[in-house]
């Protein structure tokens, strides 16, 4: 996987190690600052004693809790604005309110992890929130000794071989960059940004619009010209989820009463003629929030048996979704209806199935021309052929099978969901997340 | 018989500001704004005196970055007596945060009804987010600003048409900014602060029939009063700044409603009869006090007991600032 160079704002890091072929290898590559040598031979005894769940699952904890004090050196509010998490303050524990996915999501967004790490935890997470639910009990699986290998091997690879100090990492070079300086059209650092695909745009319209609510004095202006800068430059390779943030900070400055923070994202969005981005009611606030709760559930242990409910209560919002929130309400429920290796939750599925075909034709046209490149989640949920012919038989049953005009390379992956040609439609998913992270 | 009217050069202002931010310049609007700025100048409906907003823009589009909730009342060509129309249905119930929206287009039709751009208590009002704020969309602001007072804004320039001939020119907002200053001035505040400070009294003074507010340190008050009689001390103080600074944190419906509960209760404070006390730290500390004006101004002084009661408070150790709106909209700070 190779990160191109020329449109790399920060640098996550790259792992030479091999993957370990035997627990004590990768024990030995645990930094000390991560976990003492009780801890490790605990991990090795249980691993030796055959108790591969409980010796993986103290390992991905550890792992998770490390990742979630990184970024918490960021400011527990900073991480709730770039998931656009209003729950998440500048009290907030992390460790109580952010979820492993979420955490693997940032910390790949900030650099701490690069996308294989990051890919890797996200398949570990999976495994093991299958092998921890009562669904792989009742079948009589568990974690084998393989996985249980892959799974901690990946863990001290990507994270507990590390001492990360959030102060050193690039990415907070970077975000310095943005809030202590006037960015002007000419600078090495506009030329990057002008070229930076997706993935890291939506990280720096994060950091600026953090800053616009949050600081006051220098950072703020700072912030608030820079964004006035880049906007017209960058608008139109943003995604739609990332307008609306602009429109919804706007939005709260405004009734918050912030003038001065108000007006730069004013002018800002006059450039662009963006105000159609501004939420017009709170009403959409409500449908994010249930969108967001479906979507920690469904990454998060005993999700077959949890998403039934959430899927319910988002459900009972009403079926006219608002078009601020149609971006993380469609995402939820096709990440429900796709459901991941293991299966599906089959009590949700019917309930998404219902409120995804109440969605206008215009609405799915919208979906897979100008939103689907970007929805990393959704581009996740490719992974297996039952996952992708999930979706091309709610396609097929609910007649959206004519969609026309949908730019390239989009097309493709709607023709070969259709097509069944699910080897194709991985592979464009792929390149798709790959043209979001600027991997060639 | 030599008559004097002002007619001529408020209908050329208007003229001027019409053409210079891209409106069409014809009798029936230049005649149609003239009858809004007459009509808001000395507005009352039932008796009552009330100051409804009016913002002219060039189309829907204009409406979107002030936040707004709008009631269209009509949309269509411009007919005979349409901007006395406008204010016939529209300024009645332009009350609370309602105001009154013209949309122009260039086909020359019009749109007009009620525009609500407070979407919270702290929300910016609509004068800085139509005009105060960044962005040169052409907006036409008009409000009352004092007896017979009327201002036509525009993000570059302001003009007050009089009515009066009164020789105190009226602007409440720089009298109002100055009070605000001293009343946070012990306080390390957000800009936020101001603007809401700003708003309610503003909405207060609109509501009242003339009003006088007092500053002093926390400490002072105790010594201000000694020189005062009757009057109610709150306990505890209103403690505004306090008040917005849980609802920054905890975001509940219950600091909401607390807000809006209690600046209902300074609005009607400030509108008692007496001296309205605040603190430098934007506290409200007690309402409804009288001073004895008796010694003042020797005969120098002209006016009614509240302006006399304003000199008073200049000679009172202790107080920092003072504020004065007399009935007629004249306002004065010290």
């Amino acid at each position: 996987m190779k990160i191109m160079a020329d449109i790399q704002l920060w640098q996550a890091p790259t792992h030479e190690v091999q993957n370990f072929k035997e627990i004590t290898e990768a024990i030995q590559k645990i930094d000390d600052s991560n976990l003492t040598d009780g801890q490790k031979r605990q991990i090795a005894n249980a691993f030796n004693a055959e108790a591969y769940d409980m010796a993986t699952e103290y390992a991905w904890k550890k792992s998770m809790v490390k990742l979630k004090e990184t970024l918490g050196g960021l400011g527990a509010d900073f991480i709730g604005d770039m998931l656009d998490r209003k729950d998440i303050d500048e009290f907030s524990v992390l460790e109580n309110v952010l979820s492993d996915s979420d955490a693997i999501k940032i910390a790949e967004q900030i650099g701490v992890l690069n996308p294989e790490g990051a890919m890797l935890l996200r398949h570990a997470k999976e495994q093991l929130t299958y092998y921890f639910s009562s669904e792989a009990t009742q079948k009589g699986q568990f974690l084998d000794m393989p996985h249980a290998l892959s799974i901690i091997s990946d863990c001290v690879k990507h994270v507990l071989s590390f001492r990360i100090v959030t102060t050193d990492i690039p990415f907070m070079k970077f975000k310095r960059l943005l809030l202590e300086n006037d960015i002007k059209k000419g600078d090495v650092i506009f030329s990057k940004i002008e070229v930076a695909p997706m993935f890291y745009l939506r990280t720096i319209c994060s950091i600026l619009l953090s800053a616009i609510r949050k600081e006051n004095g220098a950072h703020l202006e700072h912030a608030a010209a820079n964004l006035n800068t880049i906007i017209e430059s960058i608008w139109k390779r943003i995604a739609e989820e990332d307008r609306w943030n602009i429109g919804n900070t706007y939005k709260d400055m405004v009734a918050n009463g912030n003038e001065k923070a108000a007006n730069g994202v004013k002018m800002a969005l006059t450039k662009v003629r963006g105000f159609d981005y501004v939420p017009e009611t709170v009403r959409s606030d409500t449908f994010n929030d249930y969108a967001q709760k479906l979507l920690d559930i469904h990454y998060d242990f005993n999700n077959f048996y949890n998403e039934p409910s959430a899927a319910k209560a988002l459900a009972s919002l009403g079926s006219i979704i608002p078009k601020e929130a149609f971006a993380k309400c469609i995402r939820a429920y096709l990440c429900v209806l796709m459901g991941n290796y293991y299966g599906v939750s089959n009590a949700a599925v019917p309930i998404v199935e219902d409120e995804l075909s109440k969605i206008a034709k215009e609405r799915w046209h919208f979906y897979f021309s100008q939103m689907i490149m970007s929805d990393e989640d959704v581009l996740y949920h490719f992974q297996t052929d039952s996952q992708i012919d999930r979706l091309r038989t709610f396609l097929c049953r609910h007649g959206l099978t004519d969609l026309t005009d949908i730019p390239y390379p989009n097309n493709k992956l709607y023709e070969s969901i259709l097509n069944s040609d699910f080897g194709k439609a991985k592979r464009i998913a792929q390149k798709l997340n790959n043209i979001l992270r600027g991997i060639d | 018989m030599k008559v004097i009217s002002n007619r001529d050069a408020a209908l050329h202002e208007i003229e001027n500001i019409l053409k210079g931010n891209g409106y069409p310049v014809n009798k029936t609007m230049i005649e149609g704004v003239a009858d809004i700025v007459n009509k808001i100048a000395d507005y009352h409906e039932e008796g009552a005196k009330l100051y409804p907003e009016v913002i002219i823009l060039h189309d829907d589009y204009s409406l979107k970055p002030l936040q707004a909730r709008t009631e269209i009342i009509y949309k269509g060509e411009i007919r005979e007596n349409e901007f006395s129309k406008v204010m016939k249905l529209c300024a009645p119930l332009a009350v609370g945060n309602w105001n009154i929206f013209i949309v122009l287009s260039e086909d020359k039709s019009i749109s007009y009804g009620l525009v609500s751009v407070e979407r919270k208590e702290t929300s910016l009002d609509l004068v800085t987010q139509a005009i105060d704020m960044g962005g040169d969309d052409g907006i036409i602001y008009i409000r009352n600003v004092g007896s017979k007072n009327v201002e036509l804004r525009t993000k570059r320039e302001s003009c007050v048409i009089s009515l009066t001939l009164e020789m105190d020119m009226v602007f409440q907002d720089s009298n109002l900014q100055k009070l605000v200053e001293v009343m946070l001035k012990d306080l390390e505040h957000e800009e936020v602060l101001d603007n809401f400070i700003v708003k309610t009294i503003k909405e207060a003074l609109n509501a009242g029939h003339g009003n006088l507010i007092a500053v002093c340190k926390r400490e002072n008050f105790e010594l201000c009063l000694t020189k005062m009689t009757g009057g109610a001390k709150l306990t505890p103080a209103i403690d505004i700044p306090g008040l917005l600074a849980e609802d920054k944190v905890i975001r509940s419906n219950e600091t909401s409603v607390a807000i809006k509960s209690n600046m209902a209760l300074v609005r009607s404070v400030i509108n008692h009869d007496g001296i309205t006390f605040f603190s430098t730290r934007g506290e409200l500390l007690g309402y409804h006090y009288i001073v004895d004006n008796s010694k003042v101004g020797d005969g120098n002084v002209v006016g009614g007991s509240r302006t006399k009661a304003f000199e008073a408070l200049k000679t009172i150790e202790g107080i920092e600032g003072r504020f004065f709106k007399s009935q007629d909209g004249v306002t004065k700070y010290c």
